[in-house]
């Protein structure tokens, strides 16, 4: 918080409304009052309150709030440090790829081996080159409002906005000056609240894009909760899934050409429920149950009684209560050992609406094409000291080599996992 | 860095706010270190943090997160740093840290003495209704990204909404602090800051 992180992020808070009464000097804490609000009806959410991420808060888990982030980022040394308490399977191995990089979010490889950043709400796109071991991040696009999402296709950087889709080519040729973004796709909602993005190339050259819902539970307007297909050539647009809540991260299975996309589920149930998803798109118009049943099987407390959970496709893995999944890719490298082939890295950004966090690290799910015999294995993590977070991953991305980059946005950081036998 | 120098200059600082004989001598306070860069503040800013300077806000008892993000955001532009623009080009990231840390280590101010006596009934009513209590805590001591209210400057308070209210900033995130006040009147304004300096 998300930042905004969501981030943020977001307004902070605390879980108690105190009446105080009486004089000044006699601060007394006469009621304490859970908080609750009308947000159905689509005005609510094009001003929404400050603290619009608490629904209706329930006694439990009174007191959470999402994570304030980290206004610095970890000096590099504090990074070597934090590394070397990270559990990695046999034969792996972290390191930091570089340092300084604030709010590291979605990444994209540039044909001249320049590596684009978004970030969260700095509003900054970083490029990060160098040698090896001294990679450095400068700010090459600034002045835009959450630039989150990023991709490289056709000699061109990509950057995705809250509302619009930006286009600047031919980057690389001077990395000191940014040349103009050419807007290439703006007809989005104008809704902040999960309105920051992620892009998933095709493979034909069209992105799929999410569009998240402007709330934590209602009935979302209509022209977001879902996954978008636009074409960055015309503008043309479709909508391909939806019942999609809040999605930052997909990929496109290489074995199907089909959408896979993480999502994060409602928050102010428990700390257990929902889980956040995994899903996988089989048709287009597939509808994976938002705001109606969450995880395929949960029946929400408000919206629940309209529909059935099994009207809905369910996910395909259920990845943990608020853990945030975020940016995940399919891996197709050949540096890593074979059963890694046309798996699934899950950059698992790490929980706030649960008592004790869960996350914090990198998931590897492997999983037949069609979605049966989801396995996974904690890859990396975690970046927690008891409860308190070192560090948060927000996207994955391979590199040439087949190593891995994991962008972490808490720390403003990029590390690198290799392996050798 | 603590030289030698700059710890006579604030044993010195110290010695010279010390009460009058005959008064009850103020609680023992926890020796803080106070980094070099710190000296650059106390000018504006007052010794250990409690401000004696009109516009000025304290910084003692500030949340650590509050006090890096407001540097950071006036060193990135996103908040206009007016007289501090000089002083936010220079600082590095590990200056913000250290007067996060130090200043969040501080004291808070006390209640602040010339706050005008205020009905607390219709400031805690302006308050609740924009769940100001929800960030910035019960007691407004803050936490987190949030700052701490309780014991400030009015003038500053009365300051910092006005600004606020206008959009001339922004706050965090979504601009949570510019929703909250964009429906506030003068009156209010004053309410809520006189009540809030005056608090413990």
């Amino acid at each position: 918080m998300r930042r905004q992180e969501t981030a943020l992020a977001k307004a902070c808070l605390t879980g108690v409304v105190a009446a105080v009464f009486g004089c000044v000097s006699m601060a007394v804490v006469q009621a304490q009052e859970l908080k609750k609000y009308d947000s159905s009806g689509k005005d609510f959410w094009l001003k929404p309150p400050p603290d619009w991420f608490l629904g209706d808060e329930n006694k439990e888990q009174k007191g959470q709030t999402p994570n304030p982030g980290q206004p610095t980022p970890t000096p590099k040394a504090e990074l070597d440090k934090i590394l070397a308490g990270i559990k990695l399977p046999p034969g792996f191995k972290i390191e930091v790829w570089a340092a300084g990089v604030p709010q590291a979010r979605q990444m994209a490889w540039g044909d001249k081996g320049t590596l684009f950043a978004g970030t969260f709400d700095k509003g900054t796109v970083h490029a990060v080159t160098g040698p090896d071991g001294q990679k450095v991040a400068k700010p090459f696009i600034t002045g835009l409002r959450m630039p989150t999402g990023v991709a490289f296709q056709d000699g061109a950087l990509y950057v995705v906005d809250i509302d619009k889709l930006y286009r600047y080519d031919n980057p690389e040729a001077n990395l000191e000056k940014a040349p103009e973004g050419k807007v290439v796709y703006d007809d989005f909602p104008p809704y902040v609240p999960h309105g920051w993005k992620y892009l998933v190339p095709d493979g034909k050259g069209w992105f799929y894009i999410p569009v998240g819902v402007p709330c934590n539970i209602c009935l979302p307007p209509a022209s977001t909760g879902h996954y978008r297909r636009v074409d960055p050539k015309t503008g043309a647009a479709e909508i391909v899934a939806l019942g999609v809540r809040n999605s930052v991260g997909g990929a496109v299975d290489p074995r199907t050409g089909q959408l896979w996309f993480t999502d994060n589920g409602r928050d102010w149930v428990s700390d257990d429920l929902p889980n956040d998803e995994v899903n996988r798109v089989s048709k287009i118009g597939e509808h994976f149950g938002y705001p109606y049943c969450h995880q395929g099987d949960l029946a929400d407390p408000k919206y629940g009684a309209e529909r059935k959970c099994s009207e809905f496709t369910p996910p395909v893995y259920k990845q943990g209560p608020h853990i945030a999944g975020l940016g995940m890719k399919f891996y197709t490298g050949d540096m890593f050992p074979p059963e890694y082939k046309n798996g699934i890295f899950i950059a698992q950004h790490g929980s706030w609406n649960r008592a004790k966090k869960l996350g914090y690290r990198v998931l590897f799910l492997s999983v037949d094409p069609d979605g049966k015999n989801p396995k996974e294995q904690v890859f990396a993590g975690t970046w927690l000291d008891d409860q308190k977070i070192l560090g948060r991953p927000a996207d994955v991305l391979q590199a040439p080599d087949g190593s891995l980059l994991v962008a972490d946005d808490q720390a403003g950081a990029i590390y690198r996992i290799s392996y050798q036998k | 860095m603590l030289t030698s120098r700059s710890v006579v200059c604030i044993a010195a600082l110290l010695a010279a706010s010390a009460p009058a004989h005959g008064q009850p001598k103020p609680p023992a306070q926890p020796t803080v270190k106070a980094p070099a860069i710190a000296q650059t503040c106390i000018a504006c800013h007052g010794i250990r943090g409690i401000s004696t300077t009109k516009d000025s806000p304290s910084l003692a008892g500030q949340p650590d997160i509050f006090t890096q993000y407001q540097l950071v955001f006036m060193r990135d532009g996103q908040r206009q740093p007016g007289v501090m623009a000089a002083i936010v080009k220079t600082l590095t990231d590990e200056n913000i840290r250290d007067l996060g840390a130090y200043y969040a280590a501080l004291p808070a101010p006390p209640p602040f003495a010339k706050a005008d006596p205020v009905d607390a009934d219709k400031a805690n009513a302006v308050m609740a209704l924009r769940r100001c209590a929800n960030c910035h805590k019960d007691d407004f001591s803050g936490q987190g990204e949030t700052g701490r209210l309780a014991g400030q400057r009015p003038d500053y308070l009365i300051k910092s909404l006005r600004d606020f209210r206008s959009g001339v900033r922004r706050g965090r995130g979504m601009g949570a602090m510019m929703e909250v006040s964009v429906t506030l009147q003068d009156e209010d304004i004053a309410l809520i800051a006189h009540y809030l300096a005056a608090k413990p």
